[in-house]
């Protein structure tokens, strides 16, 4: 009863007022105490006209009585404003609202229309939902994007600051996910904690599938916080909010070419080589799109123009550029497809980094005079190899320098790339520290084994570099022992599945395959158990199982150890065809390319390797990024991780980073747009109510929204006329609170009351 | 004379009831309103004389001689005076109704019982000055007193004597009282009855018309305040009743209409039983100077047979 009371009553106190209805019968009683006496004569015709009168007379009085009595308590109940909610009646009046309107303002929502964006039409709906407002409701505005951003930071009782705040709101370049900007609504509504009766979440969106949906076509799920806000709200049985679900109807034929992806195949881009860049182009229209222009720039000039003559729905259809960098550093490219309808998604970016030449150092334990006796011959000459015909894929751009390892210790390790290490017995302690913090630093490192090296001094000196503890030798170390003995030992061409090898399993070949590669000595290595994120993958294994090439990430870099010598000694790798494409692309996989990191897609930070040297002048300069549009982003340097990190990027296009210095230096970053957003298939209302907190009537069902719980609120559905939705919420807010219709029939009954009293005091004289 | 207009006009004022509350003794004020009306009038067609003789009286210097009993004297030797009951050509009978709700008086009015006594007495000096005789009836459950008809003035001494002395107290039941009375006058005379009322119509009705079998002529003064009449009362009052009725507390705005009716229908009832019945039946309202009553009664006595 009471909680039915305090449900019906805004002020339930104020109910005690109902007891003012006693007051016209106190009133009475004390009348009848208070009259005068007197003696008289005509007793009898007064007697008979009191007989007469008596049955009128209670009646009329006691029909003032009630219409009196009825009047108090109704201005009690008038004041205590009840309201109706869910179910209770269909009497008006109107209850003080929170409404939290929800803009979607993923970039799908550029969409046009009739030449404007469903965007604008959706903040002009907002805008209307605002003024419909009474003064002294309450609404919040939030824009639904992978951030789901409060546009109001302070709850607004004035509207018109709100009315500002979404005229002057933006279209973002994420995606969306709309359940969680539903529960970020009702996270609102939790906090704000206001005591208007009425709850009310809008939210405008167009009918895109991929709000509500992952890729994989599952529903976009919730994480525990975010469920239960949205348990405790919809669950509450006092607050009962009402959802609408309005949804723009966007081209029901509608036209989008999207540039899905630009990019360099290579993995290290050098100046003045002709470089490969692919664009790819996706038609996700329902129409073909003929005479479609890709164009290309790079820096901002125009450097190249196709056309595809035709693209069919749901084609993708790769247009490929050659371009020459003239010089190295930091390059910014974008590609655009022919305008249609939705222009966000027809842009798309690329960071690279070109290099003047990619460094490698190589440390030989065993430099002999001889021709192809040193350890390293082979692999120098895997990596650079003198005829420009035995490169298969284009240019080899890395540039290996040789030294002995006595002249290791004094090298400067950041003018390098990739260090390899080839049978060196020892390195001197602080050059170990200064070999890990490179690695740490994102400096990637490879290690062969041979006869010098003592796995104990390995395991204590090296140990923490390592991604295994160097075990015994194992095997003859002689070709012509092992195969006499037959102790030889091949790699496995089945348990390959590291990326680096990947390519070189498809050899299927007799000769390419990687079963012809036989060790004759080795070093077991024991892979030292996963702690934390650092895993240890198997590059190369043996048929028995025991792993001959060891990767693990240390820090931002790469170690990779080998377990058997670089040089013929150990094994019959060097003689074999497939010995150069193996190196290169270990090399290359281990050369951390620099676009990779330059790339991201919006609403991730960028990151900036900070050489060693530089770090205490940029530390003092200060970095400054800046965004597409020229504003400034915050970037934090890290000095423990050498590191720059900006704050996520919120704005598709080209990021710049200007570095202090003698010679100021640009690096540049590209944040693209998710790709999914440019899908336009929609998703029909019946599949979305599967989703939402079930309809006010309908039996409560349980919403993918709540997994486990049966909802209490109330979702509509609603097409986009403006005016029709507008008119729609405001029918529905209105038609709750009833105690105008209290106070008008207690005007009703006082008209009455003088008019009876009236009457029945003529009709008496 | 030129003073005769002022003279009537300052006698006129005794007419007021409220006036007359503030003269003492009732002959003083009967004799006041009967001149205060009759001056101005006509002379008074009724020259009664009667011849019956009454007593013997003795002698006195001043006696008209034309009176001394001439066979007394001769038998005798000595003077009387033969005194004649003045025989009038009417006998009057004023019947007062000494109930208890006569008291009743509205603020400022003078109560019902004093106004029928000074209808009597003046009635009574009016009759007896024109040597017509009067008695006298008070009456409330039971004739209290009863004084026959004569018209001499000490007779007149004795009627206002009696109306001084009266003390209201018992219940009314003039129906019953009039069956007695109208078997106890013999002679056919003029009857006046001075009463609110208060009593059942049907048998006031029979009660009077026992009067008029009788061949009395018959006036009948209804006698009311005037709050009574207008019942003006507004706030919650409680009513205490007089002659035994229970009190009533009501409010009297919403009673009004009703208790008018009540009152409406009573009197309605009464006129038409008294014109059927030949009664003249006069509404007094003792707020009205007292000329209404006594022109009533001029004026049923000009219709009368009795002339």
């Amino acid at each position: 009863m009471g909680a039915w009371l305090a449900n019906f009553f805004a002020n339930p106190a104020l109910l005690a007022g109902a007891s003012a209805g006693s007051i016209p019968i106190i009133i009475h009683l004390l009348n009848r105490q208070r009259f005068r006496r007197i003696w008289w004569g005509a007793m009898h015709w007064l007697w008979a006209a009191q007989k007469k009168a008596s049955r009128r007379l209670r009646i009329e009085q006691l029909i003032l009585l009630l219409i009196r009595v009825l009047i108090l308590v109704l201005l009690a109940f008038a004041l205590a404003r009840p309201a109706l909610h869910e179910g209770m009646g269909m009497l008006s009046g109107r209850p003080h609202a929170y409404r939290v309107i929800i803009l979607d303002n993923s970039y799908s929502m550029g969409y046009s229309v009739g030449g404007k964006p469903l965007f604008d039409k959706a903040k002009e709906m907002a805008v209307k939902l605002v003024e419909q407002l009474q003064p002294g409701d309450e609404v919040d505005v939030l824009l639904a994007n992978d951030q789901t951003e409060e546009l109001t930071p302070t709850s607004a009782l004035k509207h018109s600051d709100v009315i500002r705040d979404i005229q002057a709101a933006r279209l973002s370049d994420s995606t969306t996910h709309l359940p969680r900007a539903i529960a970020g609504a009702c996270r609102l509504i939790l906090d704000r904690k206001s005591k208007h009766p009425r709850k009310e979440i809008v939210l405008v969106t167009d009918r895109t599938r991929r709000g509500w949906m992952e890729a994989s076509d599952s529903p976009k799920k919730l994480d525990a916080p975010e469920q239960e806000a949205v348990e405790q709200v919809f669950g509450d049985e006092k607050a009962k909010p009402k959802l609408w679900v309005v949804r723009l109807a966007g081209d029901p034929h509608p036209q989008n070419a999207v540039a899905v992806r630009l990019d360099i195949d290579e993995k290290v881009v050098t100046a003045g080589v002709e470089t490969q860049i692919v664009a790819e182009v996706l038609n996700k229209g329902l129409d073909p799109l003929p005479g479609l222009p890709v164009t290309l720039f790079v820096d901002g000039d125009r450097i190249g123009r196709e056309e595809i003559a035709r693209l069919e729905p749901a084609a993708k259809e790769p247009v490929v550029f050659r371009h020459t960098f003239p010089v190295a550093g930091s390059h910014a490219l974008s590609v655009e497809v022919g305008l249609d309808n939705l222009a966000a998604d027809n842009t798309r970016f690329l960071a690279v980094d070109v290099e003047q030449q990619v460094k490698v150092l190589l440390v030989d334990g065993m430099q002999k005079a001889e021709k192809m006796e040193s350890e390293m011959d082979f692999l120098r000459q895997a990596l650079l190899p003198s005829r420009a015909e035995e490169v298969h894929a284009g240019h080899m751009p890395l540039f290996p320098e040789v030294i002995g390892d006595g002249e290791f210790p004094n090298k400067e390790l950041d003018d390098y790339s990739l260090i390899v290490l080839a049978n060196v017995a020892l390195i001197p302690k602080e050059k170990t520290d200064v070999l890990e913090q490179w690695v740490k630093r994102g400096g990637s490192l490879w290690i062969w084994m041979g006869d010098r090296i003592d796995p104990r001094t390995y395991n204590t000196e090296m140990g923490s570099l390592l991604p295994a503890t160097v075990g015994e030798a194992v095997g003859l170390g002689n070709q012509e022992e092992a195969v006499r003995t037959n102790t030889q030992e091949r790699v496995s061409d089945k348990v390959v599945d590291h990326p680096a090898i990947r390519s070189l399993a498809n050899f299927k070949k007799e000769e390419g395959s990687l079963a012809r590669m036989e060790v004759y000595r080795r070093f077991k290595l024991v892979a030292k158990s996963a702690d934390g994120a650092q895993s240890v993958r198997t590059m190369l294994a043996l048929e028995n199982g025991d792993p001959v090439a060891l990767d693990w990430n240390l820090g931002e870099g790469r170690v990779v150890l080998m377990g058997t010598s670089a040089d013929r000694d150990w094994c019959n790798w060097p003689t074999l065809i497939q010995y150069m494409p193996l190196v290169n692309f270990i090399a290359l996989d281990l050369i951390k390319p620099g676009h990779e990191a330059r790339n991201r897609t919006v609403g991730e930070p960028f990151v900036y390797r900070i050489p060693r040297q530089t770090l205490g002048a940029m530390r003092r300069a200060g970095l400054s990024l800046r965004d597409p549009a020229k504003e400034p982003v915050q970037v934090d340097v890290q000095t423990e991780t050498f590191s720059a990190v900006s704050k996520p990027s919120t704005r598709a296009g080209i990021y710049t980073l200007d570095l202090p210095g003698e010679t100021p230096v640009a690096v540049h970053f590209a944040a693209n747009r998710h790709n999914e957003e440019s899908e336009l298939d929609s998703i029909d209302d019946e599949e979305l109510r599967t989703f939402l907190p079930a309809s006010a009537g309908s039996k409560p069902e349980r919403g993918l929204l709540l997994a486990d719980h049966p909802l209490r609120g109330d979702v509509e559905f609603m097409d986009e006329n403006l005016d029709e939705v507008v008119a729609s919420i405001k029918k529905h807010t209105s038609g709750r609170e009833i105690w105008r219709w209290f106070v008008m029939a207690v005007v009703v009954l006082l008209v009455a009351e003088s008019f009876l009293a009236k009457r029945f005091g003529d009709f008496n004289r | 004379m030129a003073t005769a207009p002022e003279e009537n006009k300052k006698l006129s004022k005794y007419l007021d009831p409220k006036t007359l509350t503030k003269i003492g003794g009732l002959d003083l004020k009967a004799r006041l309103i009967v001149e205060g009306y009759i001056s101005g009038q006509h002379k008074s067609p009724y020259h009664g004389f009667s011849v019956e003789f009454a007593e013997h009286r003795e002698y006195s210097p001043g006696d008209d001689l034309k009176h001394l009993d001439w066979k007394v004297l001769g038998k005798t030797d000595r003077l009387y005076i033969k005194q004649y009951e003045e025989e009038t050509n009417l006998r009057s009978y004023i019947l007062v109704d000494t109930s208890e709700s006569m008291k009743y008086a509205s603020p400022g009015n003078v109560s019902k019982l004093e106004y029928a006594c000074y209808i009597a007495a003046s009635l009574s000096y009016l009759l007896v000055r024109q040597q017509d005789s009067v008695g006298l009836v008070l009456f409330d459950n039971t004739i209290k007193k009863y004084v026959p008809a004569s018209s001499s003035p000490a007779h007149l001494r004795l009627i206002l004597h009696e109306l001084g002395q009266i003390v209201p107290e018992q219940r009314t039941d003039t129906g019953g009282i009039f069956h007695d009375l109208a078997e106890r006058i013999k002679r056919k005379g003029l009857v006046v009855i001075l009463s609110d009322l208060f009593d059942d119509p049907e048998k006031l009705l029979f009660g009077l018309q026992h009067f008029r079998h009788r061949r009395h002529e018959v006036i009948v003064f209804q006698l009311l305040d005037d709050f009574e009449i207008k019942f003006p009362f507004e706030n919650m009052t409680m009513f205490e009743g007089y002659e035994g009725w229970k009190e009533l507390l009501c409010d009297p705005r919403s009673l009004r209409k009703d208790y008018l009716e009540e009152y409406k229908g009573f009197t309605e009832k009464m006129k038409r039983g008294c014109r059927n019945n030949k009664i003249d039946f006069v509404e007094v309202n003792t707020k009205n100077p007292l000329d209404v009553v006594l022109s009533a009664y001029l004026a049923n006595r000009l219709n009368s047979k009795f002339k």
